[in-house]
């Protein structure tokens, strides 16, 4: 992508946003004008790529590409939502919980079928990844905080045990704050680099 | 319960069945049930979208005229036509002005968002651990709160270097960064104990998921 | 008269100095070094998928995640992109077209834009279609359900995922298992990182996401990358220290 020009709006847009947020006393106001904008932009360019997605598919219908079962699935459960809401409005209860009779136990299910899938994983990690410390030390962990977590045993009548319970159930802050701020240095840098424009000047 | 309320849960019932077909391997059914989630949740996006965001908030102040507000919320409209403008050349080079804004307003955000969000607020709370008034307790030391703090912080910069990038042929040498070799693996150790917890947190949280399905057939099952 | 807090202080200091460093680093490191950084495991194993992807004659396929315009909790960033573009670059010309799935709709877009580059820099865009890269879904569950099918078709290479995952998204992983397809997954979020680490997939652990170099391409910038994470690791442990030991003396209130 060697356009120039989005570079040039991504920088202008981005440090003028960043001076705004830093004299926010002064710039509340533009602040407030400019995020509006943002979301007017970012939900605008959803409602184009939710179009793009339907025109894709019901091409795929037209020219009858291999699968297009599931084209014509998207396409009328889409034109379904959407003419019915429209049709009822979007407050009204019926077609709200229309809604959530469909997708409530579709996203249940899923997760359901992932803590199956999460069970195998856990079971052939040390075949897939071999024995070492970090391989070691997330299955001692896994183990552990599964029993802790399963709440079979209680420990709140013995001080001792109970003490060091809890200490071994802080141990994952310790590398969660490492990892964090690992990860947030590294977006940090990824957003200066966005805004000095070196994203697209790489080779 | 109505006719439709009763269809409506039957069609819940059907798709969550076909997304466990996954199991046996079957792909057909729970690609219909994954593509039934695709169209209903975007036809129930483009309508929260029109008439939440882009009605009240891009169309209605240029009612206004001639007033300011009304002059302002030209600019988020002649972006939003330029993007549009993607739909119909989708090699359009304008469209590239929208979502440039977006990236940069991303990228500031993002930057402000990681360093007062996470940043800071990490790096004091390990400092702050560190408080003389959080290491006594009764005038005697506090030593739960001493070992702690000192583990936290020998962790966290453990962790820290477990990236720490090394050149190819430092590498190679096994004797001269030992130093840094026990540090990684010190740091290893906290990050397999976190990715365990995260795990197990994910696991049970799937497993509330498939219980709460379980009640959901049960309860189907006592309409008859 | 600006009043700042503490906390906005230690930010605009981290800001601050994270600019000069990389500009420091930009400025010493005009040339590339004969002892370079080593690449990272995962992003090095892309160039294999992609040279599978071109001898087999299949395609690759791209998971960008959820995306980055405000829908998902994790840290917002263009790394998917970068990763997007380099591999698009190199596959213009694949007897199968590399295809990317978006999660968002600003990503689906910028991603059209990058695809469409690709094969305009490979003056090549004749071969450009326009479903090489779009939306599969808006959502986590969405974005993966709509991805799922095209990834068990017969004539796939490879999966790349790249961006914002969420650990639900373990289930693609699994699939790509079942297909006997090679997956790399790249991403910042945690808790993503933790379930792909269970799975047989090869994952980007903790920062090492933000530094994306396949094989010898972007090696400039991710050496400069590198070493910059690598100063501002060693400044960060420093102050940790010191400050640490300046609350317990008492000196830092």
């Amino acid at each position: 992508m060697k356009q120039r020009t989005p570079v040039i709006v991504a920088a202008i847009s981005g440090f003028i946003l960043l001076a705004a947020f830093l004299f926010q006393e002064f710039t509340a106001p533009y602040l407030g004008l400019v995020l509006n904008w943002a979301i007017i932009v970012s939900s605008v360019a959803l409602l184009v790529a939710i179009a793009s997605l339907v025109v894709t598919h019901i091409r795929f219908i037209v020219i009858g590409r291999k699968g297009f079962l599931y084209s014509i699935v998207l396409v009328v459960s889409f034109l379904a939502t959407l003419i019915l809401g429209w049709y009822l409005g979007l407050d009204d209860p019926d077609y709200l919980e229309g809604i959530r009779t469909v997708l409530v136990p579709l996203e249940n299910a899923l997760m359901g079928l992932i803590a199956l899938i999460l069970m195998s994983g856990a079971v052939k990690i040390f075949r897939v990844r071999g024995w070492s410390i970090l391989t070691v030390s997330f299955g001692l962990s896994a183990l552990l905080f599964l029993f802790l977590n399963l709440g079979f045993l209680r420990f709140d009548s013995i001080p001792g045990v109970n003490v060091i319970v809890s200490n071994l159930q802080r141990l994952p802050i310790i590398g969660a704050r490492g990892l964090l701020i690992g990860v947030a240095l590294g977006a940090l840098l990824m957003g200066l680099q966005v805004l000095f424009g070196q994203e697209v000047m790489r080779e | 319960m109505s006719t439709v309320d009763l269809l409506l849960l039957l069609a819940g019932l059907v798709l969550s069945l076909m997304v466990f077909s996954y199991l046996l391997g079957d792909t057909l059914l729970f690609g219909i049930a994954m593509y039934t989630l695709v169209g209903v949740s975007a036809g129930f996006t483009v309508l929260v979208l029109l008439q939440k965001v882009i009605l009240p908030m891009a169309i209605s102040p240029l009612s206004a005229f001639p007033q300011t507000s009304a002059f302002l919320a030209l600019v988020p409209l002649l972006l939003s036509v330029l993007l549009i403008w993607m739909l119909f050349k989708k090699t359009s080079r304008v469209s590239g002005i929208p979502l440039g804004f977006l990236g940069g307003v991303t990228a500031a955000a993002l930057i402000i968002g990681v360093t007062r969000g996470t940043l800071v607020p990490q790096l004091l709370s390990i400092v702050n651990a560190f408080d003389p008034n959080k290491m006594t307790s009764a005038g005697l030391p506090n030593w739960t709160g001493i070992f702690e703090a000192f583990m936290m912080l020998a962790g966290v910069v453990a962790v820290l270097f477990v990236f720490h990038h090394q050149k190819v042929k430092k590498q190679k040498d096994a004797f001269s960064n030992s130093w840094l070799d026990g540090l990684t693996g010190f740091g290893q150790v906290f990050i397999g104990i976190t990715f365990g917890a995260i795990f197990v947190g994910l696991f049970s949280t799937g497993l509330v998921a498939l219980i709460a399905y379980i009640q959901y057939l049960v309860d189907f099952a006592g309409l008859w | 008269m600006l009043t700042i807090s503490l906390s906005d202080l230690i930010a605009v200091i981290i800001v601050g100095l994270a600019v000069v460093i990389m500009v420091l680093v930009w400025l010493t490191n005009r040339k590339l070094t004969s002892e370079p950084i080593e690449n990272v495991a995962a992003y090095d194993d892309i160039e294999a998928l992609m040279h599978r992807s071109s001898e087999e004659g299949n395609a690759l396929l791209v998971g960008m995640g959820e995306g980055f315009s405000g829908q998902n909790s994790n840290l917002g960033d263009s790394v998917g992109l970068l990763v997007e573009q380099i591999v698009m670059s190199r596959s213009v010309f694949n007897d199968q077209p590399t295809r990317s799935f978006s999660g968002d709709g600003a990503l689906a877009c910028i991603s059209q834009l990058v695809v469409h580059g690709a094969y305009e820099n490979a003056m090549a865009t004749e071969l450009f279609r326009s479903d090489h890269s779009g939306l599969s879904g808006i959502s986590a569950f969405a974005w993966m359900g709509g991805m799922m099918p095209e990834l068990a078709r017969k004539d796939n290479a490879g999966l790349i995922l790249t961006g914002a995952m969420r650990p639900e998204h373990i289930l693609i992983a699994d699939l790509a298992e079942r297909k006997e397809l090679p997956l790399v997954a790249a991403t910042g979020a945690l808790g993503a990182q933790a379930a792909f680490f269970a799975s047989g997939s090869l994952v980007t652990l903790g920062e090492d996401y933000y530094l994306p170099s396949i094989g010898k391409v972007n090696q400039r910038a991710y050496q400069n990358q590198a070493k910059t994470m690598n100063w501002l690791r060693v400044i960060v442990a420093v102050a940790l220290i010191v400050s640490a030991l300046l609350k317990l003396s008492g000196v830092l209130p």
